[in-house]
Order: structure tokens, then C-alpha cells, then sequence
């Protein structure tokens, strides 16, 4: 149905060097951009639990449902903010409208009294979120060229792990100085997020829009082209076997507390910890992956540090360098998996449905984690934590083999380059 | 897009940094608290609450919320004289017990914070870290144990998930007692051993070596009885949260989910009958402080301000306000 399109190659870069050099500017403005605006929802992400029970009174019963209702919206949006994005050829403004619409909705944080307030708030900000991830990485793709788009990930994920690290640091800082002041945390969150749609206004370029070829089409022909992409639909597969077995890092963290019993402030360590490793690991990963082993092998990889992080936890981490290697293996599995994957699938989808693809990905994997993390709650509550770990060990051990025969053909080797030099 | 029209957006993008800076930093500026009151008032300036010593018991202890100065700091009024004159300390905190001579101050800092008890003087006897944002305080009406709550919460992108951490303290020995996680508690003739419980808001009983407690797990709060010397719990009944427990020692206030609202209850302990308390009808999230065997003191928050109320536990008169601005109420009898 279709060739391979190669990317348009952003102006002023030549396509032949790969490695650090060759990414390009607007993908540093993109870094950029996700660093300021991940400190942003970070400051918010690491005091909301408290704030919506201790300064709005809801009952564990509404935050759970806040909870539930964020992760509907971002999925739905998700799953249309890439094909709207495709269908009106202009994935800056749609990514624009996305930031835009978190950092309203942190200003919302600073004035919402009660909770029917609240919960409109939560809904915006998570609705900006599922608007901007899909336009964003298409537009990540359209600055690099098949040679370097691993690497382009690599870099953007490094930038946008170091904002994870550093938004709880900040909220930390903000309440040490000014105790109790949440109001603080959302206006320092509301600035920050300004600060990320500025970046992306004015540091990022939006690629030349192509011609459209024939008249506009709908939104479901955007998805079915993108589902008919020769080779998209067996990464979308692999994608999801592996992701439907994958424990989330918060309860990861909660199995690794109990086991090491250490003080549960150090847990903060935790969450600093893993996107530290995932910030330093992020862009030689993309490199790697670009130049020597190909992004299929990295992926697989991956998901093997992840069993590993699995097999230390069910053998009892308890010592230091158990939970030191076990935070820094789930920042390897981060950094080995979550921008490859957007850079394999990005070389199979032809430019015109990137974007649509990109997010159908996202909704699946997304679904598919929160699935098991229901499952592993359930397993981990009528049964105990290494028998959990052990069943999902099986799992991803399965999910790893069938991913590894689904995407055999896949591009997954490096892509040679004729004289490169970096 | 020439290296020239780049560099002016670079430019651009710095100003803007550095006025988002700016604006963080003069707000926090703002923000910060006053330094601590001077430990001598000036001759002829007034002291923030009026009195400059401890009035005579009974007293009423509570965190001052009246703007200036002594703002979040502990304060004690005549139980007679609520709204009158009130001798403000320099400790600040966010939610205050006292019992016995002693007292207990729960201090945030950051996403955590610390205990301090102190004696009848306002010394401080004994300091211990907080791991999370104090909730709950309590201190036995004889001074020998303290309690508190706080919350725990996890800061991970992919989970929001939090939990509490209770501790009692021994405060003849200055020792946390162990950790109420690891003592035997039976629902029934079974023993309760699932991983996702989680410990909050002890109220004492005058006995000495009993108390009363919410233990949560499967998402339903339930009401324990706990035995400090033999460290075994058990369930008494689903859904209470919070319990405070009426000087007689016959009655348990508590405050219980309704959807997304917490209405206050009172349960009589021997017959285990309930009724909820019909002058209040707002979401109240509090541990409630009995001011006598009949009347309930709680904070909340109104277009009003941040005061005390009085409820009674018997009767349909509305919940009025029983003191301005002020919270964490806790009487010395």
C-alpha cells in the first residue's frame, strides 16, 4: 500500500551524520519543552494525594475516583489527538493546544475551592496530556531521519525523564521554604507549564506542511490507514503482549519497600532514582539502537531488564545494591523501551498517518498496563507479592518470545550509513 | 529559519525564563512565614493572642489561625472564655493534642515534618521526623502515651496511590512503641494478614493500656480495639473512621463516607447502637474532640474562616461556631 516515506529531513541538516550530532535542533526544543512541562505535572502529581484529602476533604472514595476519571480522558483524547493532528496536517498547533491546555488547567489547581471544581481541573490537565504526547512525537520523527529517529526519541525521553526527576525535587523546595503552601506548588506548576508552551512556540519548527494529496478524509480512514501500515499492526501486537504484563513502577516501588523495609521517605528516592537512570541511559540508548543493534533487539532488551527488576523483587531485594540495582534496571527498562518503541513504529507508519498511529499505540499500551496493574493488585492481595511476581515473570517471559517473533521482520537492524562519522 | 531569526526566539524563550523566575521567586518571597516571634514581647506591644501566660485549667489548646504573628502557632484559651484573650506560644504547628501535663505538636515541613512533645511549660521534651504530611494527633489523658498519623504518598507519574503511617509513642520511656503493622489483629476468630492495610487516628482510653483506632483494608475503614501491653487488635465494626472517645468512656464519635461526603456518627460502645449527629450536616473531615459527655468540637473550614464548631451529639439543634479562628482543638480537663 505504501513505500516507506522517508522523513522530510528538517532544513539546514544534512541526513549523513547519526549519533549525538545528528539530531536535530527542534528535537532539543522538543526535550526541552517535555523537561519544563513534566517538572510542571510533577510538582502537581506528588502533592495531589495529600492535597485532595487533607485541604479538600474528599473521601480516599473520590480520589479514587479523580484517579479513574483522569486515566479515561487521557485515553480517549489519546486515541484522537494524533489523527486530528494528521487530518489538519498541523501537529505543532494540536501539540500546542495540548500544553496550552495543562497549563490553563494548572491555573485551575490555584483557584479550584471545591472538589466539582477540582475534578474539572484534573480532567483539563489530563485532557492537555492526551492531546499533546502523539502530534509531539510525530513532529520528533518528521525532525529526523530514518538513520537517526532512535536516537531523536532517545534524546527527547532523556530531557523529558529529567523533568520527571526534578518536578517532586521542586515541590519538595517550594513546601521546605514555604511549609503547608500548596497554593505555591500550583503557581510555581502554572509558570513552569507557561514557560513549556513558550518553548514550544518558540523553539520548535513546524515542518513544511506536504500537499494534501486528494480531498480531507475522516478520522476512522486516518486509524484504518494507519492499522494497514505494513508491519504497524504486529508492533501494536508485540507492544501490547509485553505492556499487558508489565507492573507499574508504583507498585514496584510498593513491593520493594516492604521487602527492603527501609523509612518510607526514603520511597522518594525511588521515584528520583529510576528517571535519573532513564535520563542518562535515554540517549546513548537511542544511539545504540541507531547505529549498532537496532531498535528491535533494544526493545526486547528492555523487557528483559524488566523481568530481571521482576526476579530481584521476587528473590527478596533487600540489600542496597538489591534496591539500587533494581531502580536502576527499571530506568534501563524505561529508557530501552519507551522512546524505541515510538521510533520503531514511526518508521513503519507512513508520514500522512504518523500521528494516528503513534496514538492508537499509546491507547493500547496504556490500557493494556492498566489492566495489569489491576491484575497484579488482585494477585499480590489474595495471594502475596512473590507469587504476583512470578506469574507476571512468566507472562512477560512469554510476552518477550511472541514480540520477538512478531516483529522478525520488522527494521529492526541499524541502518547503515555510508560514511558517517560521529 | 536563518541563524539570526533562531537566535532572536532564543533570546525570546530566555526572557521568558527569566521572568517566570521572577515570578516564582517574589511569590514564594511572599509566601515564606514570618520569622519566629522575638521570645520576649517589647514592653507595651501586645502579645498576638492577649495573654502572656497560661491561663488556669481547664483550658482549650488550639493551632491559631487569627492572621499576624502567631499564626499556625499553639495557643490556649479559658474553656470558659473561648473567644476571649488567648496566650499564643511560639511553637507552630499543624494539629496539636495535649493530656497529662504533656502535649503534641505535628510540624510540616516539605512533604514531611516532625512530632514534638512538650511539657506543661511548652518545652520541648522529645523531637522524632515525620515520613509524610501530619494528619491525626492524640495524647492519653494521662500524658503516658501519644499518637499520630500521617500520610504517605507515592510521587510516580504511573501511580497515585498513598497510605497512612500510625505511631505511638511512649513517652515515659521516649520509645515509639513497634510498628502497629506488625501486631496480631483478629477480625472474628481470624487473623487479619493482608499487605493493604493501613493504621489511623487512635483516640486513648483512660485505662492505661487500651485504645481505639481505624483499620482499613480492602477499601473499608473499620474500628479496632488495641491492647497496649499484649499488642493484639481486634475488629469491632465496618465503616467508623477517626473515633474520639467521650471522657465517660461510653460513647465513640466518628465520621463515616457517605459517597463522596463524611457525616459524624456516635456509637454506643456497649450496645454498639449508632446515630448520626443531626445538627450537622455538612462534610466534616475531622477527629472530633468531646467538649463535654454531650458536645462534639471540630474544625472546618467556611466562607467564614477556619473555626471551631460545637455540635450536640443528642440533639437537633444546628452546629454553631465555638471559637474563631481556630483549629486542632484538644482540652485539658
Amino acid at each position: 500500500m505504501y513505500e516507506r516515506t522517508p522523513a522530510p529531513t528538517p532544513s539546514g541538516w544534512r541526513a549523513s551524520p547519526t549519533g549525538w550530532r545528528a539530531v536535530s535542533p527542534t528535537v532539543w526544543a522538543l526535550g526541552v519543552t517535555s523537561l519544563v512541562t513534566d517538572i510542571s505535572s510533577e510538582m502537581i502529581t506528588s502533592v495531589l494525594p495529600v492535597y485532595v484529602v487533607l485541604h479538600l476533604h474528599l473521601t480516599p472514595m473520590a480520589f479514587g475516583a479523580v484517579d479513574g476519571l483522569y486515566q479515561v480522558a487521557a485515553a480517549a483524547v489519546r486515541l484522537s489527538s494524533g489523527a486530528v493532528a494528521d487530518r489538519w496536517r498541523h501537529h505543532k498547533a494540536v501539540a500546542a493546544a495540548g500544553y496550552g491546555l495543562s497549563a490553563v488547567a494548572k491555573l485551575g489547581y490555584v483557584v479550584a475551592a471545591s472538589w466539582p471544581w477540582f475534578l474539572a481541573v484534573v480532567t483539563v490537565d489530563r485532557l492537555g496530556k492526551g492531546v499533546r504526547t502523539a502530534p509531539r512525537d510525530a513532529l520528533i520523527a518528521a525532525a529526523s531521519t530514518p538513520q537517526t529517529t532512535a536516537t531523536a526519541f532517545g534524546v527527547h525521553r532523556a530531557l523529558d525523564a529529567a523533568g520527571t526527576a526534578l518536578g517532586p525535587l521542586a515541590t519538595f523546595a517550594l513546601l521546605t521554604i514555604a511549609p503547608g503552601r500548596f497554593d505555591q506548588v500550583f503557581v510555581a506548576s502554572f509558570v513552569a507549564a507557561l514557560v513549556g508552551v513558550a518553548a514550544l512556540l518558540l523553539l520548535v519548527d513546524a515542518p513544511p506542511r506536504s500537499p494534501q494529496d486528494g480531498p480531507p478524509r475522516s478520522l476512522v480512514a486516518h486509524a484504518t490507514e494507519a492499522l494497514a501500515a505494513p508491519g504497524f499492526g504486529r508492533v501494536a501486537v508485540a507492544a501490547l503482549v509485553v505492556s499487558a504484563a508489565t507492573v507499574s513502577d508504583g507498585l514496584l516501588y510498593l513491593v520493594l519497600q516492604q521487602q527492603a523495609a527501609f523509612e518510607p521517605s526514603r520511597v522518594t528516592l525511588l521515584f528520583v532514582g529510576t528517571p535519573l537512570a532513564y535520563f542518562v541511559l535515554a540517549g546513548p540508548f537511542g544511539v545504540l539502537a541507531d547505529r549498532r543493534v537496532g531498535t528491535r533487539t533494544l526493545f526486547l532488551g528492555g523487557h528483559v531488564a524488566l523481568g530481571l527488576v521482576y526476579a530481584l523483587l521476587w528473590g527478596g531485594a533487600s540489600s542496597a545494591v538489591g534496591v539500587i540495582g533494581a531502580v536502576v534496571l527499571l530506568g534501563a527498562y524505561y529508557a530501552a523501551t519507551d522512546g524505541v518503541l515510538a521510533a520503531m513504529a514511526s518508521r513503519v507508519l507512513p508520514e500522512p498517518v504518523r500521528a494516528t498511529g503513534l496514538g492508537l499505540l499509546a491507547t493500547c499500551t496504556t490500557a493494556a498496563r492498566g489492566g495489569a496493574a489491576l491484575a497484579f493488585g488482585a494477585a499480590w492481595t489474595w495471594a502475596s507479592a512473590p507469587t504476583a511476581l512470578a506469574a507476571f515473570g512468566v507472562a512477560l517471559a512469554a510476552g518477550v518470545v511472541a514480540a520477538a517473533w512478531l516483529l522478525r521482520d520488522t527494521p529492526g537492524a541499524p541502518i547503515r550509513v555510508e560514511g558517517g562519522t560521529a | 529559519m536563518t541563524g539570526t531569526a533562531r537566535s532572536g526566539r532564543l533570546v525570546a524563550f530566555a526572557a521568558v525564563v527569566v521572568v517566570a523566575i521572577a515570578i516564582v521567586g517574589v511569590s514564594l518571597w511572599r509566601a515564606r512565614p514570618s520569622a519566629p516571634a522575638a521570645a520576649t514581647t517589647p514592653e507595651g506591644v501586645a502579645p498576638p493572642g492577649g495573654l502572656t501566660s497560661m491561663p488556669p485549667a481547664p483550658v482549650i489548646a488550639v493551632r491559631h489561625l487569627a492572621p499576624g504573628d502567631g499564626w499556625s502557632a499553639l495557643a490556649f484559651a479559658p474553656l470558659a472564655a473561648p473567644e476571649g484573650p488567648r496566650y499564643v506560644t511560639s511553637l507552630r504547628c499543624e494539629r496539636i493534642h495535649v493530656g497529662g501535663g504533656r502535649g503534641l505538636c505535628l510540624q510540616a515541613e516539605g512533604l514531611a515534618g516532625r512530632a514534638l512533645v512538650f511539657d506543661s511549660q511548652q518545652a520541648v521534651q522529645l523531637t522524632v521526623p515525620l515520613t509524610g504530611p501530619p494528619s491525626r494527633a492524640r495524647v492519653s489523658r494521662d500524658g503516658r502515651f501519644a499518637a499520630f498519623t500521617v500520610f504517605e504518598s507515592g510521587h510516580s507519574y504511573a501511580d497515585d496511590t498513598f497510605s497512612t503511617r500510625t505511631t505511638i509513642l511512649d513517652l515515659e520511656r521516649g520509645t515509639p512503641l513497634p510498628d502497629l503493622e506488625t501486631w496480631v489483629t483478629r477480625q472474628g476468630e481470624r487473623r487479619v494478614t493482608r499487605q493493604d492495610i493501613n493504621y489511623w487516628g487512635v483516640t486513648f482510653v483512660p485505662d492505661g493500656r487500651s485504645f481505639y483506632a481505624t483499620l482499613a483494608f480492602g477499601g473499608t475503614p473499620y474500628l479496632v480495639e488495641g491492647d497496649l501491653v499484649s499488642r493484639e487488635m481486634r475488629v469491632l465494626a465496618a465503616k467508623v473512621e477517626c473515633p474520639s472517645l467521650s471522657p465517660d468512656g461510653r460513647r465513640i464519635a466518628f465520621k463515616r463516607a457517605e459517597g463522596l461526603r463524611w457525616r459524624l456518627w456516635v456509637r454506643e460502645l456497649a450496645s454498639g447502637v449508632e446515630h448520626v449527629v443531626g445538627g450537622e450536616t455538612r462534610s466534616i473531615d475531622d477527629q472530633v474532640e468531646w467538649l463535654d459527655d454531650g458536645r462534639l468540637l471540630y474544625q472546618f473550614p467556611s466562607d467564614d474562616g477556619n473555626n471551631l464548631w460545637v455540635a450536640d451529639v443528642d440533639g437537633p439543634a444546628p452546629a454553631r461556631v465555638f471559637m474563631h479562628e481556630a483549629w486542632s482543638p484538644a482540652i485539658l480537663r
